[in-house]
């Protein structure tokens, strides 16, 4: 017995997650991004350090592929803020029975794209295989909303499509090789698509949502890092709307150096034509965007991606709207 | 009944440790959430579909290696020369885990099933080889002898005589191919998306859905306690009372 109980002790310690020691209150202001140009201000404000500055050199920028785990990381206290797709933000705050995160501030509206090989129609891509970037991301969820309200399954059979989920580089090489019909999916990827395999663009998202914006990248927070150091996420969210406004007086000069950043990240930065054509679909918005992350939220929900839930405690813009007033 | 006692005691400290545990309850689900979960995998058919999908895989893959890993067994156990040039390799290769196939399957057959099937395959070959070489090499000489004075070649020697000889050490053989080729089919399948279980589990995590990813996991334990119990507990028990070792068991 004495054994037994010994042993569920020891499991319970090595399973305990989310229950790690504080963290003190002095310390680095821990920031997710991903080396994306929907993540410009990210990339820009942490290499050239306006981000840092504004935190009094207290940052530590945490770099990440997809948006499941850096929500992971915000979930579970290793992260305290981040640069993410509306997608998984969305799916993070009700998974964690809406406890989780605070959207504090929007990023990017805008920038994706169905790009196909020669579909003239939604009903032309019935039977085949469409790449998206990762499951119940913020493109996956559009790529089967919108298959869905054009009457086709996400499942695949001959009524439907079978949407496939792939890291960005694989749907390119994958389209390119004929094994896609096509793939929604973020840019600069849609640009790629177009110029280096030949893709049409056949939906641009911005035609779907009522004057054209909707959130792709925005900024969370934890809620402990809202409450205990507000201070800290008001000095991020003053570097981000002076970023983010940055990029809209100079789109072109702000696409340069992201595209520079992206460039030190990836190894390989895009070609100008790619880049220009890309940053012509997306536009830098620090408005949170409340309505659309609702209906965002409806799709995921309709999906089964996320657990039903009120949408409406998702966004706390006290801090955004203090910031933008001075 | 005791089994079922401890089975329930269990269950009801995984959901009392879920409920009052200090980490939150959709990291850490109870049984509960998990079933549920399960029940609704089930009813909208993802269930299913990745099962029967994986098992269509295992089925295939697990069938290549024993075509070839028993051949193969057999070939190391009897012929000197092919003892000492294929057996140090198998041995060597033995120790590498399936996973690390997977980037050269990847770039050798892309994100296709033949992917996959390698994977498999390369993951159990070696377990199945190994397994029917032991067992080829402990056959009772005496066995051997007499048939070599009997005068029985070729293939009614191989058929009639060594292969029934030592096929309770090629069933055990056979058993650890299949522990190996499950393994190396989830790995296979959380690497890249193509159906399947391991492609449930994955969609679970990156849902952040923790009940689904348990519930996956339930089902693959499920799964391969079945097949265990029923296919090779069958087999294993029948070859036994062919070869008479039931009863000298129970002498």
């Amino acid at each position: 017995m004495r054994a037994a109980t010994v042993a569920l002790a020891v499991l319970a310690a090595a399973l305990a997650p989310g229950c790690r020691e504080e963290p003190p209150a002095d310390r680095p202001l821990r920031l997710g991004y991903f080396p994306n140009i929907t993540h410009g201000q990210a990339l820009v404000g942490v290499d050239d350090g306006t981000i840092a500055r504004e935190l009094g050199g207290k940052l530590d920028p945490k770099m990440f592929n997809a948006g499941p785990s850096a929500m992971e990381a915000l979930l579970v206290g290793d992260l305290d803020a981040s640069y993410v797709g509306a997608g998984p933000a969305v799916i993070a705050y009700f998974r964690s029975e809406r406890a989780g995160l605070r959207v504090v501030a929007g990023a990017v509206s805008g920038g994706a794209v169905l790009v196909v090989r020669d579909a003239r129609s939604a009903q032309d891509l019935a039977g085949k295989r469409v790449g998206s970037p990762q499951l119940g991301n913020t493109q996956d969820v559009a790529l089967r909303t919108w298959l869905r309200a054009h009457g086709l399954s996400d499942r695949g059979g001959p009524r439907g499509v079978e949407v496939t989920p792939l890291t960005n580089a694989d749907n390119l090489a994958m389209f390119r090789r004929g094994d896609l019909a096509g793939a929604w999916v973020p840019e600069p990827w849609g640009a790629r698509l177009v110029a280096e395999a030949g893709g049409r663009i056949l939906v641009d998202e911005r035609s779907l949502w009522e004057g054209g914006r909707f959130p792709t990248t925005i900024l969370v927070v934890s809620p402990r890092a809202l409450e205990r150091r507000p201070a800290d996420v008001a000095a991020l969210l003053r570097a981000h709307v002076a970023l983010t406004r940055r990029w809209q007086a100079d789109p072109e000069g702000f696409g340069r150096l992201a595209n520079e950043a992206y460039g030190r990240r990836t190894g390989k930065p895009l070609k100008d034509a790619v880049l220009r054509d890309a940053l012509s679909r997306l536009e830098p918005l620090d408005d949170p965007m409340p309505a659309q992350l609702a209906r965002l939220a409806q799709h995921a929900q309709a999906l089964g991606f996320a657990p039903p839930g009120d949408p409406s405690g998702m966004v706390d813009a006290t801090i955004l709207r203090e910031v933008a007033r001075r | 009944m005791k089994g079922a006692a401890l089975l329930a005691g269990g269950l009801l400290t995984w959901e009392l440790l879920s409920r009052l545990g200090p980490w939150p309850r959709w990291l850490f689900p109870g049984p509960a959430a998990v079933a549920s979960s399960l029940v609704a995998m089930g009813a909208d058919g993802r269930l299913g579909a990745a099962v029967l999908r994986s098992l269509g895989r295992l089925a295939q893959g697990y069938s290549l290696s024993v075509a070839i890993g028993v051949p193969l067994g057999v070939a190391t156990a009897r012929s000197a020369l092919v003892r000492t040039a294929v057996r140090p390799v198998v041995l060597g290769m033995q120790a590498l885990p399936s996973i690390c196939w997977l980037p050269l399957a990847i770039l050798w057959f892309g994100l296709s099933e033949a992917a996959i099937l390698f994977v498999v395959v390369m993951g159990s070959l070696l377990a199945v080889a190994i397994g029917t070489e032991d067992a080829v090499s402990s056959v009772d000489p005496i066995l051997l002898r007499a048939a070599g004075t009997l005068g029985i070649r070729g293939p009614r020697f191989y058929y009639g005589v060594l292969l029934p000889g030592a096929l309770p050490g090629v069933l055990t053989g056979l058993k650890l191919g299949w522990s190996f080729a499950w393994r190396a089919l989830m790995a296979g399948e959380l690497l890249f998306v193509a159906g399947g279980l391991g492609q449930l589990l994955q969609a679970g995590r990156e849902l952040l859905d923790a009940a689904q990813v348990m519930g996956v996991m339930v089902a693959i334990v499920a799964i391969g306690m079945t097949v265990d119990r029923v296919l090779f507990r069958v087999l294993e028990l029948r070859v036994r009372r062919r070869w008479g070792l039931v009863e000298a068991a129970a002498a």
